[in-house]
């Protein structure tokens, strides 16, 4: 997990002088760096109690397991899918560097992977039968989510320049689709043992592939924790990194078929309008 | 971007558990060491069997090895593959076993000896009961009436199997392995709520011409799972050989693996059957081909067990018929085209001229020969056997109708003196 969060923020924090976030004079009117200033990037007393702000940014992550199973030997292919994701935020401040901060964000987010799995425990139901066992070779997975999250977190000002958000959200999805298919890896190896690892062995190899599709087993609905940091470039401009972590399963705890629950955990940077 | 897409993948690589131990425990291949196989047995092959070979399945806990009529059967030494990691036991009692070591000298005087896998992860294991017995001599003709099966005990009795019953069948052509094979094993596969009754090849009780069981093949739709790896139907079938349900999913016509040595030259096979043809005709790809009928199939083939370089000649779903090394057939009629090389090939078209009829009607065919069989060769397993029967001739090619309907019984093997 911290691998994840030292990933995403390495992006957007090249540029941050530590001592701006934990030098910074918590007096405004004493600020010499007029650069930084409170008087020029807010709040006051006068105004920039509120903000509103109007995200545009672009999510790339995965619906994994946490932790990555033993079983996933090795990760051959990752690329993003889809990955808009626009929100409109409003935040109240109670004092200089506290407030609160709540919205929507609308997003699309999704991924491909191709992955060496060895053992790998799964299940495929199709009208009824099922095949299930324990699997060794390549699995690929194209997963794509897309839908609505609200967030409502607490809202606290580093600096004059520098904000961080965090708190729960919840999400509904408009569509999931959760589809793939097992084959053969590099070296020739796609097996299923059925049931146990001493039953029957079928080969499964990429010319004939078991495809599996488990769109109908999604969950139309999401929650887990959102951080936002976001950086002031301009008078009503923002560069800002956002990590939505997933707390729930994004398939139906019912269905058995993937042997882990799976969560969604997506980076998202972009740039904001603020009002 | 490509910073953080970069970050991610290091991440997930970075999330990468130690490997798990392995959960298999297979013998991958077993040999009688002896330094000259062909003192023991008939064939140098026949003194080991392998997962490659396909003369070893993956579920297959007996292994039985035959050796020459007179060979002295007592200590010989065994070597073993198995999966990485595993440990091999040999039992010395019912109860007390030891590490086995490749190349220790085993005592089969007895009876089969007990070997155990144990998995690299020890949490499962797996017995194999490992014998090494005579060829019996007996005498070539054979009856299968099919009037004794049993739902299959190592597949969750979700299935029928049919031993031989026939004297001369156990105890020499089918030796080691009485049971008839069939793509039943496949079709569990992909239809798991399958009931026994619903399978391709289902026992008919009282069905047969004279009052007895019989078998029905019956080709059926895969189902969903089928599809998913572009295999609509299967065909009923009955056979003598293997069916390596590894291929099943993979290469259908490398699943059905078929022979075993025979002493004998068959002269006539001759069967009761009855055959009931569904429309809609269709190709691999459930394209329907409207002018061609769905035709069954019944063949007796005799081979040459070993190919002109002396290596194991492989008869499966894609040379059962037209193998180089086919000595004698016996086959139903069929229409075939003339190939350029002046073969044949199947032809499967609306005029079908095998002859059977939705009533039973008793076919006897005479073994056609390409050439004499050697005695002596004859005499040292040196040629193989093996009949099959299908509800759509051309189901190994996955083409057939859904529905076609083929009973059987009373099949005879007749041998010359």
């Amino acid at each position: 997990m911290r691998y994840f969060i030292a990933a995403l923020f390495a992006a957007t924090t090249l540029t941050i002088n530590a001592a701006t976030i934990f030098g910074q004079d918590d007096d405004y009117k004493a600020t010499t760096n007029v650069q930084d200033s409170w008087e020029k990037w807010g709040p006051n007393y006068i105004n920039h109690t509120a903000d509103y702000r109007i995200r545009l940014g672009y999510s790339i992550g995965g619906t994994m397991p946490i932790p990555v199973p033993a079983e996933i030997r090795s990760i051959n292919e990752f690329s993003p899918k889809g990955g808009i994701n626009i929100g409109f935020e409003f935040s109240k401040m109670f004092s200089r560097r506290w407030g609160v901060n709540a919205g929507f964000h609308i997003f699309n987010q999704g991924f491909h992977t191709a992955a060496d799995v060895k053992g790998y425990k799964m299940s495929i139901t199709i009208d009824g039968n099922s095949m299930s066992g324990f699997f060794t070779g390549c699995d690929v997975t194209n997963m794509q989510m897309s839908g609505v999250s609200i967030p409502a977190q607490a809202f606290f000002r580093i600096s004059p320049r520098w904000d961080v958000a965090f708190g729960p959200y919840v999400c509904t999805y408009f569509k999931s689709s959760f589809e793939g298919e097992v084959y053969d890896n590099k070296e020739g190896v796609g097996y299923l043992r059925v049931d146990t690892p001493t039953g029957e062995r079928v080969t499964i190899d990429r010319e004939t592939p078991a495809t599996y599709d488990f769109e109908e087993h999604m969950r139309s609905w999401g929650a887990g924790l959102e951080l936002t940091l976001d950086w002031k470039a301009a008078h009503h401009f923002n560069v800002f990194g956002m990590l939505d972590w997933g707390l729930s399963n994004a398939i139906d705890p019912d269905f058995d078929a993937v042997a882990f629950p799976m969560f969604p955990i997506y980076g998202t940077i972009g740039a904001a309008y603020r009002f | 971007m490509a910073l953080l897409l970069c970050s991610g993948t290091m991440m997930l690589h970075s999330c990468i558990s130690e490997e798990p131990l392995n959960m298999e425990c297979d013998i991958t291949s077993i040999t009688i060491d002896v330094d000259e196989p062909t003192t023991l047995f008939y064939n140098a092959a026949d003194a080991s069997k392998s997962i490659s070979e396909l003369s070893l399945t993956y579920t297959q806990d007996t292994i039985t090895f035959i050796t020459r009529i007179d060979a002295n059967i007592g200590n010989f030494p065994v070597t073993l593959n198995y999966t990485e990691g595993a440990t091999p036991y040999l039992f010395t009692s019912e109860t007390a076993f030891e590490v086995f070591k490749n190349g220790s000298a085993v005592d089969f005087a007895k009876g089969p000896r007990h070997f155990r896998i144990v998995s690299q992860d020890e949490a499962w294991h797996r017995d194999y009961f490992v014998k090494v017995v005579h060829r019996n001599k007996t005498g070539g003709d054979m009856l299968f009436d099919f009037n004794t099966y049993l739902l299959d005990p190592n597949n969750s009795e979700k299935f029928y199997i049919w031993p031989a019953t026939d004297e001369n069948a156990i105890n020499g052509f089918m030796q080691g392995d009485i049971y008839w094979k069939n793509g039943n094993p496949g079709y569990k596969l992909s239809k798991s709520t399958a009931k026994p009754d619903e399978y391709p090849t289902v026992p008919i009780v009282g069905g047969g011409p004279d009052g007895s069981d019989c078998v029905k093949m019956e080709t059926m739709d895969t189902g969903s799972f089928g599809k998913m790896v572009g295999l609509l139907m299967a065909s009923g079938s009955m056979f003598t050989g293997t069916f390596d349900v590894a291929n099943a999913l993979k290469n259908a016509l490398k699943a059905t693996v078929f022979g075993r040595p025979f002493a004998h030259k068959p002269v006539r096979f001759s069967f009761d059957m009855k055959y009931e043809p569904a429309a809609n005709f269709q190709n691999s790809k459930g394209e329907f081909l409207g002018n061609v009928i769905d035709e069954p199939d019944a063949y007796l083939c005799i081979y040459r067990i070993n190919d002109a370089d002396g290596k194991p000649t492989v008869i499966n779903g894609a040379n059962v018929v037209t193998s180089e090394n086919i000595v004698g057939m016996a086959r139903l009629p069929h229409n075939y085209v003339k190939n350029a090389d002046g073969s044949l090939s199947d032809l499967p078209c609306n005029t079908p001229i095998h002859g059977i009829e939705k009533s039973w009607t008793h076919v006897v065919l005479d073994v056609n020969y390409t050439e004499e069989l050697d005695p002596q060769t004859l005499a040292n397993m040196g040629y193989g056997l093996y009949i099959g029967f299908a509800s759509s001739w051309q189901g190994a090619y996955f083409e057939g109708a859904i529905g076609s309907k083929c009973w059987i019984d009373n099949v005879r093997v007749e041998c010359a003196e």
